[in-house]
């Protein structure tokens, strides 16, 4: 509880100080942040919009990590997930378009944890550490994705080098076209309790959890390590390319070079501050997802441009990224010295 | 009183809701080997890490020839004398044997880095106390026992004139534990003061001039070892004595694990088991002793089907049970909840797909009533729990389902002599059900009072006796 | 089997939850959404107009020239204004952001804001989008299309009289259409100078990249100009400078670059985006406005030729004049610069 309230006051106090160093007036800015992000029904669909991508890669980081895997590769994954999504569409065209939609839809997932996959099982059977390939991977993704916008992917119609635009039909359905709301959205909050039954009731949540805190008693209990760590990193790339195919089908329409928005990336700060804990980070990402909208808001709204957002959301992840340092010093002050408190 | 006297006085330390130490005072005399008694949770580990100024206490004052202590400052408490001798070694594993010496006489990180300088007066130590040593060994291919010597140098090396032992004798064998207790006087002799954490009564009653006995945080009593009386001491710190154990009498039944010509590689690939052959009788308890390293861990593990075997056969009934050497490394997650390791146990038997968590739960709530486990709830990380109640969780995870075939290895390290006495019992309780057991153990005491035959393990090889399987 | 059902009742979960959603209060600026756009009348209230830009607005260049004509909208009509950056999939977001906040007015400054501009003006009827080039309307989507190719003629004029090797250059950035075309107007001038002229043409691929515009500049310079124009965005510094180490001139583009410290500019072809912006925002005050392309060029005070003063002496007179004689040409309608449609 104190630690809930020490992260949120942190974070409120980041931003008004960021906000005070661009001498903005903080309460006006405030207020305009809260009207971006929950002032309207356009406000309030606007953050679930930028949640739901935040909380899918999040909940993919999370699973990751919980079996000490690592994952920086989050944006990776959803680039190969958007990719194979575009692929899909392009090979499924013709066809209906709610098969379409599914087969995009799958073949995100897929796409996402097989390259998931790829650095999981480099790890186990080579011993390349994922926290390194996953970061390489990301690089090698992007330069996939500005190859494919410009070569196979492209829409020969258009000028600039992007895939072809969805038709209307096979998108997500927008109740209110004036809105960013869509019926993906829904999805990523569906992915929550998934995630969160996969890791509470069944047995390999269970032991995935096991591997991440300690694979060599892992190992003596007979589970399967390497196994879980691949599986492991199928499930957080596969929620990564299904935030892709999502964003795809929701508000994106098409990919080009600029497709990722760092979402992959900041999942990592979400998953930390949700404590890698499904509930924690649906929190964090409504926080983000609230934060990014506003933000926007006070981009239109004040002459200092969209910098200083950018500021103020890498200060709110500093923050996040400080807070989870210090928690992790702070909760095993038993194991610094030898024996505990015998 | 002699000026070079350490005194503590009124220390209290509490963690959370648990007082680790009320009101302490000790006085420790330079020329003695002093030592701390207690169960475990006493406080005695509490204790030491003041000492050692790795813990601020919350009240009371250490002082040392007439001085104030700069108390939770290790580094400090390092320049003025105070050495520890950890349980847990503080080794950097995939350093050298030099490296680790160098790394603790570095006084900062300025200047050339010069190992030969650095740990000259470790090696010089080293000589004076016969021991051979080769700096270029890498640590954690070392022994327990050699490692531990390691440890000590570190220590004398620099300014030592309070030198505290946390239990150093837990995995030492019998003949090494002799020369440790003699390097103890030694020390003492020189003017030093000896501190010595032990669980063992009679290796302390042959080593020590003075005896406090801590329990729940307290001190109970102080006395010499004139004075001293071992069953006195055992009831001052328990409350009364535990009967010893006997190896059972009962009918032993079928052979029931079969192991032939058993070849086995370590970690690296070298050969750690080379060719063994032995039978166990369910019901029968099979004692292997022998020093450290010699291939234990290894045996162990092909037994119990974790590790892959290189040659041989091994046949064992259903239902293998394994309590792993090392709790912390290989028998518990620490970070995780005393209900997830717990809950290995019947997810790993069941290999179902979903967890049925309510009988989980009232399995475990069971497990913990049977198995005396001291814990508040169950949600909270086994972490914070004290060793002994670490190593019931291990065994009550594995006993709880009568196993057909039961491994284990050092099963009472660093435990005190109740909670010692209570997975004997319980060993010997599964041994009564019809388990056969394969108990591989350093403390020949612990051999002598549960096994009906026993081995001993030198360089990967049995041998019918100790003779020449000393290291 | 399976499948079909688990698709069947997903798509009646979406349609469900897409009821909901729909069903809640509409937006407070914008009125009720509907497909049939009611026609323009002239408005009531404050004018609010945005601008979207690919990059900073203080460029010096393209996007400086948009701000400009933002500001003038300002200041001449009292609108509120607001500008935003914006690339890629936060295109669209940035277009309903200011269309869900009641600004009537959007502009969006480059070819790339058209089609986003056409898709979320279907959703919001009573916002109008402009974009600088492109080529789709609807009843409130316009555009405008500079015919920068003038002055980019004139530019091609000057360097045929002008030219001792007979070979002259041009650097693009983007291979987009909109370069095309205005390299076109400059081939043209660059013909009616000198029939048998040379026209080196090289895209680097990018109108950021300073290095790559240096090197192909040096390159066409080796082939034998001595006269470059460039389209290369931010990227033009690098023209300037291979042109200043290899001592040839080169003309400026969009805006003015004639004082440029490389000093080789000799003159340069300019687009005056204010009185454009003005004229299209008036017609929204006035309710006037139609969605179409609107050709903006000399005659309307948009694009110019200016010569360097500084570089008067190096310029034959009787040239001078000659331009001015093709400018007249140009004014009167009597000469049509080619130009490309897209």
């Amino acid at each position: 509880m104190t630690r809930i309230l020490v992260t949120a006051g942190a974070l409120a106090l980041a931003l008004v100080v960021t906000l005070a160093l661009f001498g903005l007036p903080v309460f006006e800015s405030l207020s305009t942040i809260a009207r971006g992000s929950l002032g309207s029904e356009a406000s309030i669909a606007r953050t679930l919009a930028r949640t739901a991508p935040l909380l899918l890669t999040g909940l993919g980081i999370l699973i990751a990590w919980r079996a000490g895997m690592f994952n920086i590769g989050g944006e990776g994954q959803y680039v190969v997930g958007g990719l194979c999504g575009a692929w899909a569409a392009m090979v499924f065209q013709g066809q209906s378009s709610a098969v379409i939609t599914l087969v995009v839809l799958l073949s995100g997932v897929a796409g996402g944890a097989l390259y998931a996959g790829l650095a999981a099982v480099l790890q186990v059977t080579r011993g390349v550490q994922v926290v390194i390939s996953t970061i390489l991977l990301n690089f090698i993704a992007l330069a996939l994705l500005k190859w494919a916008v410009a070569g196979p992917l492209r829409d020969p119609s258009s000028t600039r080098p992007q895939s072809s635009a969805l038709p209307d039909a096979v998108m997500f359905l927008r109740p209110n076209p004036q809105t960013d709301f869509h019926t993906g959205i829904v999805l990523a909050f569906l992915a929550v309790i998934v995630v969160f039954v996969f890791l509470r009731f069944t047995a390999t949540g269970f032991r995935l959890k096991w591997v991440g805190a300690n694979p060599v008693a892992a190992h003596t209990q007979r589970m399967k390590v390497g196994r879980l760590q691949v599986t492991a990193m199928l499930w957080s790339g596969g929620l990564c390319g299904l935030a892709a195919a999502i964003s795809y089908l929701g508000l994106a329409r098409r990919l080009d070079a600029s497709f990722t928005e760092n979402w992959g990336f900041l999942a990592i700060p979400v998953a930390l501050l949700g404590g890698l804990d499904p509930i924690g980070t649906l929190v964090a990402a409504l926080y983000f997802g609230a934060l990014f909208a506003g933000c926007e808001a006070l981009a239109r709204e004040t002459s200092v441009g969209t910098s200083a957002v950018f500021v103020i959301q890498a200060v709110a992840v500093l923050v996040v990224v400080g807070l989870g340092r210090l928690q992790l010093q702070s909760s095993r002050p038993e194991s610094k010295p030898a024996g505990g408190a015998e | 009183m002699s000026e070079a006297t350490l005194r503590v006085e009124g220390v209290t330390k509490a963690f959370g809701s648990v007082v680790a130490l009320n009101a302490v005072s000790v006085e420790f005399l330079p020329g003695e080997v002093h030592a701390v008694l207690g169960e475990n949770g006493a406080g005695k580990s509490t204790l030491m890490n003041v000492l050692g100024g790795f813990l601020t206490p919350d009240e009371g004052t250490v002082s040392y020839r007439g001085e104030a202590l700069p108390l939770g400052q290790a580094a400090e408490m390092r320049q003025r004398g105070f050495a520890m001798v950890h349980q847990h070694f503080m080794l950097v594993p995939n350093f050298t044997v030099g490296e680790n010496l160098a790394l603790d006489a570095l006084q900062d990180l300025r200047g050339r880095l010069a190992q030969p300088d650095l740990i000259a007066s470790a090696l010089e130590r080293a000589k004076s106390l016969g021991w051979s040593i080769d700096v270029d060994d890498r640590t954690d291919d070392l022994p327990v026992g050699t490692q531990q010597r390691i440890e000590i140098l570190k220590a004398l090396a620099g300014p030592s004139d309070v030198i505290i032992f946390d239990e150093p004798t837990a995995v030492l064998v019998p003949s090494e534990v002799e020369e440790l207790l003699g390097l103890l006087r030694r020390l003492a002799e020189e003017g030093r003061i000896v501190i010595l954490i032990a669980h063992k009564l009679s290796e302390i009653l042959a080593v020590a001039d003075r005896i406090t006995v801590l329990r729940r945080g307290r001190v109970v009593a102080q006395t010499t070892q004139m004075e001293a009386n071992a069953a006195q001491i055992a009831e001052w710190m328990v409350g009364d004595v535990p009967a010893p154990q006997s190896p059972l009498q009962e009918a032993l039944g079928e052979k029931a694990v079969r192991v032939k010509d058993l070849v086995v590689s370590g970690d690296r690939g070298e050969p750690a088991v080379r060719g063994i052959s032995f039978e166990i009788r369910s019901g029968e308890v099979l004692g292997i002793g022998g020093v450290d390293g010699n291939g234990q861990t290894e045996l162990a593990e092909a037994v119990a089907g974790i590790r892959s075997r290189k040659g041989g056969d091994i046949v064992t009934p259903n239902g293998v049970a394994f309590i792993p050497p090392d709790r912390q490394r290989a028998g518990l997650a620490l970070s995780l909840s005393v209900e997830d390791n717990l809950w290995s146990g019947p997810v790993q038997r069941r290999q179902g797909l979903v967890l049925n968590r309510k009988r989980l739960w009232n399995w475990s709530r069971g497990v913990v009533q049977d198995y005396e486990i001291k814990v508040g709830n169950l949600s909270d990380p086994v972490r914070s729990l004290s060793g002994g109640n670490q190593q019931k969780v291990v065994v009550g995870r594995e006993l709880s389902e009568s196993p057909g075939l039961l491994v284990v290895v050092n099963p009472t390290r660093g435990l005190d002599v109740r909670a010692t006495e209570f997975v004997h019992r319980r060993i010997l309780d599964a041994a009564r059900a019809g388990a056969a057991v394969l108990l591989i153990s350093t403390d020949s005491d612990e051999l002598a009072a549960l096994a009906h035959r026993i081995l001993y393990l030198s360089r990967g090889e049995l041998r019918d006796s100790l003779v020449g399987a000393t290291a | 089997m399976r499948m079909s059902w688990g698709l069947a009742l997903g798509l009646i979960g979406f349609t469900l939850l897409g009821c909901t959603g729909g069903a809640s209060s509409a937006p407070e600026a914008n009125g009720p959404t509907s497909t049939t756009a009611s026609p323009p009348k002239p408005m009531e209230g404050e004018l609010k107009v945005a601008l979207i830009t690919p990059g900073p607005v203080s460029d010096s260049g393209w996007n400086a020239m948009a701000y400009a004509g933002l500001k003038a909208i300002e200041t001449d009509l009292g609108a509120k204004v607001s500008n935003q950056e914006a690339a890629g999939p936060k295109i669209s977001d940035a277009m309903r952001s200011y269309a869900q906040d009641g600004y009537q007015l959007v502009f969006g400054h480059g070819f790339e804001y058209n089609e986003p501009a056409v898709e979320v003006g279907k959703a919001f009827p009573n916002t109008i989008f402009i974009t600088s080039s492109g080529g789709g309307t609807s009843t409130n989507v316009g555009a405008f299309r500079f015919y920068l190719e003038q002055g980019f003629y004139l530019a091609g004029y000057m360097a045929g009289k002008m030219s001792k090797t007979g070979k002259v250059a041009m650097i693009g950035g983007d291979d987009v259409p909109s370069i095309r075309s205005t390299f076109k107007g400059f081939v043209a001038g660059a013909k009616a100078a000198r029939a048998d002229i040379v026209v080196i043409e090289k895209f680097t691929g990018s109108g950021s990249d300073v290095a790559a515009a240096k090197q192909a500049t040096t390159a066409a310079i080796n082939e034998g100009a001595d006269f470059v124009i460039h389209q290369a965005n931010a990227a033009a510094q690098g023209v300037f400078e291979a042109c200043k180490e290899k001592k040839v001139y080169a003309f400026g583009a969009n805006l003015n670059q004639n004082s440029n410290e490389s000093g080789i500019v000799i003159a340069s072809a300019t687009i005056n985006a204010e009185p454009a912006f003005l004229k299209i925002a008036k017609s929204v005050k006035d309710g006037t406005f139609k969605g179409e392309v609107v050709l903006v060029g000399m005659s309307d005070g948009a694009i110019d030729f200016v010569l360097n003063p500084a570089m008067r002496s190096v310029i034959p007179e009787t040239l001078v004049r000659e331009i001015e004689a093709e400018r007249t040409k140009i004014l009167e309608g009597q000469l049509t610069v080619p130009k490309d449609e897209f």
